[in-house]
């Protein structure tokens, strides 16, 4: 899901700046001391997920995990997520530096959703409903994102419902892979880690 | 904190276990100019073709000059349009929806001879038509060089000969074309370099961040 250079209008641009702007400096802001390890390692496993490549007839898609982090860090899934994607615009030509901020912004924005709307309901720590809460952000980390990135596009020209067609059913498959490693992972943090699950205080 | 650590590097692990088939997300394009036709190929980072997909061509000063969709193997040929010299740099560029975009440029070096006969259309239209008497598609290279060499009129010859060399090189270039073509995209695949690169820059800002936290609380 990143977008290319030159393919979007200055206005979607400049927006994505200042909405990642002000995601990297709320999440720096919160990320404590204690936690950078965290926000490091889960910027590597974006960073390297990303690369991992679906291919759906025409169109290519990767895995994004951005639920996932979004349920263990937060708000600090901004900069963890947008320094995998400045490396990955840097390293790889994907996207680039000028769509960086739209590209982190819809990536981020859904990851710091899950944070906020889900992480509260893992308080629980009862296994099945871990894993449920887990499947659902993976879910919905994608399925927003997809839905953000067809936003940026029509914002810019591009017919909405097809692109959003095109984006949404390319990541159907994405989406599913994405929900059950995630419910995958956070039941097997619980049970192992649970203190890196756990709610924080804000 | 052994147990903090973990699940997190399960994570990492697991992840790069699923990246034996490192794949990635950009689309790439590359084209050079062959007989009077621009020949190209789409393709992404993966190593997959885009198909069909649309391509347009564009010149310096932006407008349209021609557009083409490419095939099931990725590729795609246009005429290539009259030129002037203020043509140069013409730009490819190729959409593969879902955001996916790259460009290609064909400078004026890339162009040469096609600019240049557009500067002189005498001489254009002069090494246009001596081929086609001497039918060099039929005979072999060496008989196609051999009539205007010893032909009395030394300017046309000259002239000729230059056509009939641009041609036997285009078709000679094919095959080194095609392999330039290939090594671009190898180029333009992710290789485990640049992962272990990424992965160490992540590394050394999370050792800067540790490096202020720490300052600021000592």
């Amino acid at each position: 899901m990143h977008i290319s250079e030159g393919v979007l209008s200055i206005p979607v641009l400049a927006g994505g700046w200042a909405v990642a702007a002000t995601g990297l400096s709320l999440g720096l802001k919160k990320i404590e001391p204690e936690r950078l390890p965290e926000v490091a390692l889960l910027a590597a496993v974006f960073f390297v997920a990303s690369l991992i490549h679906v291919p759906i007839g025409p169109v290519s898609a990767h895995l994004v995990l951005n639920g996932l982090i979004g349920l263990i860090l937060g708000v600090a899934a901004f900069p963890a997520i947008f320094v995998a994607l400045a490396l990955q615009a840097v390293l790889f030509q994907f996207g680039g530096l000028v769509v960086l901020g739209v590209n982190a912004s819809t990536m981020a924005l859904p990851a710091v959703l899950c944070g906020v709307v889900l992480r509260p309901l893992l308080a629980s720590g009862r296994r099945p409903v871990v894993m449920l809460v887990g499947g659902a952000a993976g879910f919905l980390g994608v399925l927003l994102s997809g839905c953000l990135t067809a936003a940026s596009l029509a914002l810019s020209g591009e017919a909405f419902v097809t692109t959003a067609q095109a984006v949404l059913l390319a990541h159907v498959p994405v989406m599913i892979v994405e929900g059950l490693l995630t419910a995958m992972t956070v039941g097997f943090l619980s049970q192992v880690q649970p203190a890196l699950l756990a709610a924080r205080r804000s | 904190m052994h147990g903090h650590k973990l699940p997190v590097l399960w994570t990492v692990l697991f992840v790069f276990l699923l990246t034996t088939s490192a794949q990635a997300h950009k689309v790439n394009l590359y084209a050079y100019v062959a007989d009077g036709t621009i020949q190209g190929e789409g393709y992404f980072s993966s190593g997959d073709k885009a198909q069909d997909c649309p391509v347009v061509l564009r010149d310096a000063s932006g407008a349209e000059l021609g557009s083409a969709r490419t095939n099931a193997q990725g590729q795609f040929s246009l005429p290539l349009p009259p030129l002037t010299p203020s043509s140069a740099p013409l730009r490819l560029v190729l959409s593969a929806g879902d955001g996916h975009q790259n460009d290609f440029t064909l400078t004026a070096r890339d162009l040469g001879r096609d600019l240049a006969s557009a500067a002189t259309p005498a001489e254009a239209a002069l090494s246009a038509t001596i081929p086609v008497t001497t039918t060099p598609d039929t005979a072999d290279q060496a008989s196609a060089f051999q009539p205007p060499a010893f032909a009395p009129d030394a300017p046309v010859s000259a002239a000729a000969l230059e056509a009939m060399l641009n041609q036997a090189l285009d078709r000679k270039l094919i095959p080194v074309n095609a392999q330039l073509a290939a090594l671009a995209e190898r180029a333009d695949r992710v290789s485990a370099k640049d992962i272990v690169a990424g992965l160490g820059w992540i590394l050394g800002l999370f050792g800067v961040a540790c490096y202020f936290t720490g300052k600021r609380r000592g």
